[in-house]
């Protein structure tokens, strides 16, 4: 009698102690989503740095979300490679697992990222793609008062980082310009299409 | 006893004598930085002395007020900074920024808060103008926060004439004079003032000297128009200990 009811008790204990551990490990493995309507363009790594191109080109004007994915404080440090008539000297910290927003209209910004090392006390460049997760709203829309190259906010999480861009007066998706695109993509204009004929 | 009482006035003198040091540091003026350097000079303020007594020729006291990055009042026993030879010097010669950069292709303004200095460029990338600024301190009492200019790049979406005013400060009120503003992000904005006091002492603008706000306003300044302008732009720098 009381050995059966140890085995069953063991086999409960062990199924909790297997579903507990199944439930962390998947906690840690869970993949982090981007805000909704946020893509991974307009951004490519180069070596160790990132450099942000907006995809749109008509109304440079554009949002990028970024996320720490490493457990270390990255700093951000604007790269100037001599092409830049001036330097914006933007730079950001991001603390670990956060997300900040960089409003940008630039055609380019390079950023290097580098992390505190306490030990030999000075700041170590490291890789941007193993550090950075970077996402790009590539309909936005902007108020004419708040037009820029700048941070809009640092070190939030996802849903406040998106709350404070919208506080700021921002439209993450603007639905006229989703609109306009499913317009071009089942109406395509036809001198357009004479164009790329010609150019074929 | 006696000893007793010195520690103790001592202990209590030392945190306000360190308060005091950072607060003469933080409003430091800008040009005594040049007192020690080869062709200038300082000189202490008596009482009674103003700008139009000490330069009666405009061009000269239009340079050392460029050179203080100031324009208020000289109150007795106020430090400034003067060339030894007017004559030798002239606006570019004494410009904190490169006469030539890059062609940024478009007009543009650099707001430097370390130099208190601003410059214009051309689309050709020639500097065409440049004047002092004194732009947001680190810390405003009346809304009890940091109120620093914000950094980044903008654009001028707005400007008015001598009439513009301010809808915030004084806090509660508004009414504050902003001579010829030139806005660039929500409510911050480049104008003119009469208290150019040659270190950040702003609630957030960038204030310049009137005349140059003035200049600026109507000669160089473009604001976004339906035309296809998107306005001039504005590149304001981090601060270094920032």
């Amino acid at each position: 009698m009381y050995k059966r009811i140890i085995i069953y008790f063991t086999i409960i204990f062990s199924c909790l102690l297997f579903n507990v551990a199944s439930a962390s490990n998947h906690r840690t493995k869970k993949k982090t989503r981007f805000p909704v309507g946020c893509k991974p363009i307009g951004y490519k790594f180069d070596l160790y740095n990132v450099i942000f191109t907006p995809s749109t080109k008509k109304y440079l004007q554009t949002v990028y979300f970024i996320r720490n994915k490493s457990n270390r404080t990255i700093q951000l440090l604007q790269a100037n490679d001599g092409s830049d008539p001036y330097i914006i000297n933007i730079d950001g910290n991001i603390k670990p697992y956060r997300w900040s927003v960089l409003s940008v209209s630039e055609n380019k910004i390079k950023y290097i990222c580098t992390n505190y090392d306490k030990r030999k006390n000075k700041h170590r460049v490291i890789s941007c793609q193993n550090a950075l997760q970077i996402c790009e709203f590539p309909h936005t829309r902007f108020g004419t008062n708040h037009r820029g190259t700048y941070w809009l906010t640092l070190n939030k999480s996802r849903r406040s980082a998106i709350n404070a861009t919208r506080f700021h007066g921002i439209l993450l998706s603007d639905p006229k310009q989703k609109k306009r695109k499913i317009h071009d993509m089942l109406f395509p204009d036809p001198k357009q299409k004479e164009t790329q004929e010609v150019r074929i | 006893m006696k000893k007793y009482v010195i520690i103790f006035i001592c202990l209590l003198l030392c945190p306000l004598s360190i308060y005091a040091k950072k607060a003469a540091s933080t409003s430091e003026h800008y040009g005594l930085g040049l007192c020690n350097k080869v062709g200038y000079k300082c000189i202490r303020m008596k009482r009674g002395t103003t700008w139009r007594r000490m330069f009666p020729d405009p061009r000269e006291r239009d340079l050392a007020q460029r050179l203080n990055r100031s324009d208020t009042y000289l109150y007795r026993g106020r430090k400034i900074v003067i060339p030894n030879d007017f004559q030798t010097i002239n606006l570019k010669n004494i410009s904190p920024f490169p006469l030539k950069i890059k062609s940024p292709n478009e007009k543009l303004i650099i707001v430097n808060q370390n130099l208190l200095a601003l410059a214009a460029y051309n689309p050709n990338g020639d500097l065409v103008f440049w004047g002092p600024l004194s732009s947001g301190k680190n810390y405003c009492p009346d809304i009890r926060r940091s109120c620093r200019t914000i950094t980044g790049i903008y654009y001028v979406f707005n400007k008015k004439g001598y009439q513009c005013r301010s809808n915030m400060f004084p806090i509660g009120r508004g009414g504050s004079h902003m001579p010829y503003c030139m806005f660039f992000y929500k409510g911050y904005a480049l104008h003119g003032s009469k208290e150019v006091r040659g270190f950040r002492d702003s609630h957030g603008c960038v204030r310049l000297f009137t005349r140059d706000a003035k200049w600026l306003n109507e000669n160089f300044i473009d604001v976004i128009n339906s035309s296809g302008n998107k306005g001039t732009k504005i590149v304001v720098q981090r601060l270094k200990d920032n």
